[in-house]
C-alpha cells in the first residue's frame, strides 16, 4: 500500500513538472483582434505633385518570417491591412489627383504589355508597386531575471525581469508611368517602435499603439519622399 | 538521512542552471570585393560561402548541418552607381532549389530547447520531490526558457539575408538557407535583383565556396 502510494506521489510530481516553457499568461482577457489600422487625417494634404491618377497594386509580403510565431501570442494572418492603409495614406496625401485600389499582383517581371493592359482596364496614368520587407515584432528579455526578486500577479508567482516589445516596419516601392515605363520615384522607408514592458505581455491595446506609432512615422516618410525626390514630370 | 540530504543538495545545483543566454557572434563586416572569389554582375558584388558546424554553433548555438540545412553566408556590395534593391527571399540554389522559410527552421530548434526544458524540470521536480515547484524556481525557468526561445527567433532573424534597397557603396551581409539534401558538388547562389530607376531584373549568381 505504501508503495502504491509513493508511486503515486511521484506521478502526481512529475505531472507537475511538465508545465511546459510557456510565458506569463496575458493579463487582461483579449477578447478582440488587434486593429492596427488607423484612419489618416485628412488636415495634413499636400501639394499636389502628378495631376495623374494613380493605382495602388496588392502588396509582395516579403518578409522573411510572419508577424509574431511563438504559441500563444498574436498570429497573424495576413497584412492586408497596410495595403489598405497604403491606399489611403496616398489617397488622403493630396499628391495625386486620383488614386484607385487595384486588386490585382504586379508580375515579378513588370512590361509594356502589362502597363498597358492596366491603363486600359483601370484608366490609370501610373501604378504604384511595393514590396513589404519587414512588419514584424520582436519581444526581447533585458538584464537577468535569475538575480532580480520574483513577482506575484494573481496568486501566481512569476520572474521579474524587464523586456522590450519592438514592432520593425518597412517597404520599399516603386512609382511608374504608364507610358515606357518610367520610374518616376522609388525608395525605402523604414521604421520601428520598441516600448519596455514589465511582464513581457502585451495587450491588444498597446499593441495597436505599438503598431500605429512605427507606421504613421513610416507612411509621412513615404509621402514626403514621394514629394520631395519623386521626378518631376512636364506638361 | 544523510543521503536524502546530499541528495537534495547536488539535485538543486544541478537543476539551478544559469540564465540561458546565447553567447553569439555577429556577423563581421566585411565588403563583398574585400573577399576572394567573389563575382560582379553589373556593378555589384557578391560573395558565398558555406559555414562549417564549429562557425554555425558560433552563429546560431546550433549545429544546423544536421538538423539538414545548409547556412550559405553571402555578403552583396553596391559599386555601382544607382540604387539597387536585391530579392534575398528568392534566392536560389543551383537555379531550382528556393531558400527555406526562416520559420520552418526556427520553429524545430525551438521545440526541441522547450522539450529539453520541460523535460528537466519534471525530472528535476521528481527527484527535489516537488521542491522546485514549491520555491518558485520552475515558473522562473519557464519564462527564462521562453526568453531564450524568442532570442533564438531573434538572432535568426538579425542573421538571415533580407530583402533590401542598397544605395552606392552600401554592402548587406547575412545567411540564406537551403535544404542540404539535394546538394551536389559545385553549388550556385542566384539572387534577382533591379536596378531601381528600371524594371529589368537580372540575376546575381555566385559559386558558393566551401
Amino acid at each position: 500500500m505504501k508503495k502504491q502510494l509513493l508511486s503515486l506521489f511521484a506521478i502526481a510530481i512529475l505531472f507537475i513538472g511538465c508545465g511546459g516553457v510557456n510565458a506569463p499568461s496575458v493579463q487582461e482577457k483579449v477578447s478582440k483582434r488587434p486593429s492596427m489600422l488607423y484612419q489618416p487625417g485628412s488636415y495634413e494634404r499636400m501639394k499636389m505633385k502628378y495631376p495623374l491618377k494613380v493605382g495602388i497594386l496588392k502588396l509582395n509580403d516579403k518578409r522573411v518570417f510572419p508577424f509574431y510565431t511563438s504559441d500563444g501570442f498574436f498570429r497573424e494572418k495576413d497584412i492586408s491591412g497596410l495595403e489598405q492603409l497604403t491606399y489611403l495614406e496616398l489617397k488622403r496625401s493630396g499628391l495625386f489627383e486620383k488614386v484607385i485600389s487595384i486588386n490585382e499582383t504586379a508580375p515579378f517581371e513588370i512590361t509594356d504589355d502589362f502597363l498597358q493592359k492596366m491603363n486600359q482596364k483601370y484608366n490609370v496614368d501610373m501604378i504604384f508597386v511595393f514590396d513589404v520587407t519587414n512588419f514584424n515584432l520582436f519581444r526581447t528579455k533585458q538584464g537577468s531575471s535569475m538575480t532580480a526578486s520574483s513577482f506575484v500577479d494573481n496568486n501566481k508567482e512569476y520572474a521579474q525581469g524587464a523586456f522590450t516589445m519592438e514592432l520593425l516596419s518597412s517597404m520599399v516601392g516603386q512609382l511608374i508611368y504608364y507610358d515606357g515605363g518610367y520610374v518616376v520615384w522609388s525608395g525605402e522607408v523604414k521604421r520601428a517602435n520598441k516600448i519596455p514592458v514589465s511582464t513581457g505581455d502585451l495587450t491588444s491595446k498597446q499593441l495597436s499603439l505599438l503598431a500605429k506609432n512605427a507606421l504613421k512615422p513610416m507612411f509621412d516618410e513615404l509621402k514626403k519622399h514621394i514629394a520631395t525626390t519623386g521626378k518631376r514630370m512636364a506638361q | 538521512m544523510k543521503l536524502i540530504i546530499s541528495l537534495l543538495l547536488v539535485v538543486s545545483f544541478v537543476f539551478s542552471k544559469d540564465e540561458k543566454r546565447m553567447d553569439l557572434i555577429d556577423i563581421p563586416f566585411k565588403e563583398a570585393s574585400m573577399l576572394e572569389g567573389y563575382s560582379n554582375v553589373k556593378g555589384i558584388d557578391i560573395h558565398a560561402r558555406v559555414i562549417n558546424e564549429d562557425e554555425q554553433e558560433s552563429y546560431f548555438d546550433e549545429d544546423l548541418t544536421s538538423d539538414g540545412i545548409y547556412p550559405v553566408l553571402t555578403r552583396i556590395t553596391n559599386n555601382s552607381k544607382s540604387k539597387v534593391l536585391v530579392y534575398s527571399v528568392d534566392a536560389t540554389l543551383n537555379k531550382r532549389l528556393l531558400t527555406l522559410p526562416l520559420q520552418k527552421i526556427i520553429e524545430p530548434y525551438q521545440k526541441k530547447v522547450a522539450l529539453k526544458g520541460a523535460l528537466l524540470g519534471a525530472v528535476g521536480n521528481v527527484i527535489s520531490f516537488g521542491m522546485r515547484v514549491a520555491s518558485g524556481a520552475d515558473d522562473k525557468e519557464a519564462a527564462e526558457a521562453q526568453a531564450y526561445i524568442e532570442e533564438i527567433r531573434n538572432e535568426f532573424y538579425s542573421k538571415s539575408l533580407k530583402e533590401q534597397l542598397l544605395y552606392p557603396g552600401d554592402t548587406i551581409s547575412g545567411f540564406v538557407f537551403f535544404d542540404n539534401k539535394k546538394l551536389k558538388g559545385d553549388n550556385q547562389l542566384a539572387i534577382k535583383m533591379q536596378f531601381m530607376n528600371s524594371l529589368k531584373k537580372y540575376n546575381l549568381e555566385t559559386k558558393i565556396l566551401p
